[in-house]
C-alpha cells in the first residue's frame, strides 16, 4: 500500500478499518458493541489513537461515530436513536477499550493520502475503491475535515451474532477424557534480548560515558483473562533505547567494562518486559505507547538501580557525542 | 571447524553461563526453588506456567512426588512467566521437553480446557531489580482442580511477583 505525503512517501499496510468486538461489563451482564476503528494517520502509531469509531451497538441497533484526539474524546454524534448515557460511557471508556480483535479489513489496490502534517486538512483518493464494511455494505466514505466519516445507509449486518462467555467455573467436562487445547501463548509472541546483541562505545573524547542504541525493540504480550474468558493481546514497539553507562573516571581508570554494561543492560531490558508485562496482566485496558512507556522507564529504574544510579536508559541518544552510536536492531536471542 | 552460526551458538552459551554465574556470585537475592511444574502438554515454550513449590529428593520420581504433594494441604501454587527465564536458559525448550512428566487437565484462567504436563524442576527467583521497579501489588487468585487419571485435585494459585520474585533461569533436577 502506497501512502504518501508531502513529507513522507513510504510502503505501509493499509490499517484504516480495524473491527473490534467489544464487550463491556454492566453490573453482571455484558453489552456488546461492534466498532470500526479510523486513525487519522495509519502510519502513526507512536501515540494513542487519534481518528474516528464508529460504534455499533449490537444488541439494540444503536450507532455513533466519535473522534478522538490522541487517546482523548473529541465530540460524539449519534445518527440512529441516541442512548441514555451512551456520550458518557464512551467518554470515560476510551476508544481502545476492546477485549478481541476479531477481524480486519484490507485494501488490494493503491491508497493514496495526501496531506501536509499540520497544515490544514487531509484530502484523499481512494484508487481501489472504498474499503469493504462487510457489514454495511452501502456505506459512503465522508471527508469533513476532522476526519473520515461513514455513515451507513442500510441496516448493518451482523457478521457474527454476539456469543455470551460461558459461564465461569472449572472443573473441565467431568467425563475424563481428552479435552480441546486452545492456543497458548508461545515463543512466537515473544522476544528477548541477549547481551551479545549490545554494542556499546565510548562517546566522549576521554573515554569517559558509553551507550548502545537498540533499535525497534519489540514484543506481543499476550495472556488469557479469566474475567472475560478471552486472550487480550498489545503489540508493544520501543523505537530507540539508548543505554547509557560511566566508562573511565577523569584518571582514565576503568569504572565499567563494555561487557559488564551489556549484561545490566539485559537484564534491564528483560526485566523491563516483565515489568511491562506483569502491568499489563493487572489493567488489560492499557494501550500499546503506555506500554511502551513503562518499559522504557522500568528499564531505565533498573539499569540506574544495577549501575548505582549512574547509568541511563533513554529514548533519544545523549548530545554531543564524539563518537556516532551505532544503531543497533533489536533481535532476538538466537 | 565451526560455522559463524554455531560459533555464535556457542558464544552466546557461553555468555548464558557468565550470566547464570554472576547471578549466582552477585545477585544476593537470588533464590533456586525446586518444585512442580505445570504447563500446557506442548513441545512450545509456554509463556506462563503454574510452579508449586516442593522440596524433593532428586531420585525422586515425578509420580512418587507427586503423590506425597498432593496430600499436602498447605500447598501453595504460582502463577509464573516461563519465557522471562530464556535469556539466561537458551535450552529452556529441551529442558523442558527432555523430562519425565505426567498428564493432566485442567480448566482454569491461564490454561482453559487444557491437556498439561506436570514435570519437576527447579526455578531461579530474584527480588533485586523489585528494589527499583514495583511490579503490581494486587494479588491475583483462583482456584482450579487438577485432574490426574480419575482423581481430582484442588490447587489455590497466587499471582504476585513480589512474593517469589523475577523468575531468573530454570534448571532440571539433576539425577
Amino acid at each position: 500500500m502506497n501512502v504518501k505525503t508531502k513529507n513522507v512517501s513510504a510502503d505501509v499496510k493499509f490499517e484504516n478499518v480495524q473491527r473490534y468486538l467489544i464487550a463491556k461489563k454492566k453490573g453482571e451482564l455484558l453489552e456488546f458493541y461492534q466498532t470500526i476503528v479510523i486513525p487519522q494517520d495509519p502510519t502513526d502509531t507512536r501515540h494513542s489513537f487519534s481518528g474516528d469509531m464508529l460504534v455499533y451497538k449490537l444488541t439494540e441497533n444503536k450507532k455513533a461515530i466519535f473522534s478522538y484526539k490522541r487517546g482523548e474524546l473529541e465530540n460524539g454524534q449519534y445518527y440512529a436513536r441516541q442512548t441514555e448515557q451512551s456520550n458518557s460511557q464512551f467518554a470515560t471508556i476510551g476508544c481502545l477499550y476492546y477485549h478481541q480483535c476479531t477481524w480486519t479489513s484490507t485494501c488490494d489496490g493503491t491508497f493514496t493520502v495526501v496531506y501536509s502534517r499540520g497544515q490544514g486538512h487531509p484530502t484523499q483518493t481512494l484508487d481501489c475503491g472504498i474499503p469493504q464494511l462487510y457489514q454495511c455494505p452501502g456505506a459512503v466514505w465522508n471527508n469533513t475535515g476532522n476526519g473520515w466519516e461513514v455513515f451507513c445507509n442500510n441496516d448493518p449486518i451482523d457478521p457474527l451474532p454476539p456469543v455470551y462467555p460461558p459461564p465461569t467455573g472449572s472443573g473441565g467436562s467431568g467425563d475424563g477424557g481428552p479435552v480441546v487445547d486452545p492456543i497458548h501463548p508461545s515463543y512466537d509472541d515473544f522476544r528477548y534480548i541477549c547481551p551479545t546483541i549490545f554494542r556499546f562505545v565510548a562517546v566522549t573524547t576521554n573515554e569517559l560515558w558509553q551507550a548502545a542504541n537498540i533499535q525497534n525493540a519489540h514484543c506481543n504480550i499476550k495472556f488469557y483473562d479469566g474475567d472475560s474468558r478471552q486472550y487480550v493481546s498489545r503489540t508493544v514497539e520501543v523505537p530507540n533505547m539508548y543505554f547509557q553507562a560511566p566508562y573511565r573516571d577523569t584518571s582514565g581508570v576503568l569504572l565499567l567494562t563494555p561487557y559488564l554494561a551489556s549484561l545490566y543492560a539485559t537484564q534491564a531490558f528483560n526485566d523491563g518486559e516483565n515489568a511491562m508485562h506483569d502491568a499489563f496482566k493487572s489493567d488489560i485496558y492499557l494501550t500499546s505507547s503506555q506500554l511502551s512507556a513503562l518499559w522504557l522507564k522500568t528499564a531505565n529504574s533498573i539499569y540506574m538501580g544495577l549501575t548505582k544510579g549512574a547509568g541511563r536508559v533513554t529514548a533519544t541518544p545523549p548530545f554531543n557525542t564524539s563518537t556516532p552510536i551505532p544503531i543497533v536492531q533489536y533481535v532476538a536471542c538466537p | 571447524m565451526l560455522h559463524v552460526h554455531e560459533a555464535r551458538i556457542l558464544i552466546y552459551l557461553l555468555s548464558m553461563t557468565t550470566l547464570i554465574q554472576l547471578a549466582r556470585d552477585n545477585d544476593p537475592f537470588l533464590k533456586e526453588v525446586k518444585g512442580i511444574i505445570i504447563a500446557p502438554d506442548s513441545t512450545s515454550i509456554p509463556q506462563d506456567i503454574i510452579f508449586i513449590p516442593f522440596e524433593y529428593d532428586n531420585l525422586t520420581s515425578i509420580k512418587s512426588c507427586l503423590s506425597s504433594a498432593l496430600l499436602d494441604q498447605k500447598l501453595k501454587a504460582y502463577e509464573i512467566y516461563f519465557q522471562g527465564m530464556l535469556t539466561m536458559t537458551p535450552d529452556l525448550q529441551t529442558k523442558l521437553n527432555s523430562q519425565q512428566y505426567i498428564t493432566g487437565i485442567v480448566d482454569t484462567t491461564i490454561f482453559p480446557k487444557s491437556n498439561v504436563k506436570i514435570l519437576l524442576g527447579i526455578v531461579a527467583f530474584s527480588k533485586q531489580s523489585l528494589q527499583w521497579v514495583k511490579f503490581s501489588e494486587k494479588t491475583k487468585e483462583y482456584d482450579f482442580q487438577l485432574r490426574i487419571a480419575e482423581n481430582s485435585y484442588p490447587l489455590h494459585v497466587v499471582y504476585n511477583v513480589n512474593i517469589l520474585g523475577i523468575p531468573q533461569f530454570f534448571e532440571t533436577p539433576e539425577k
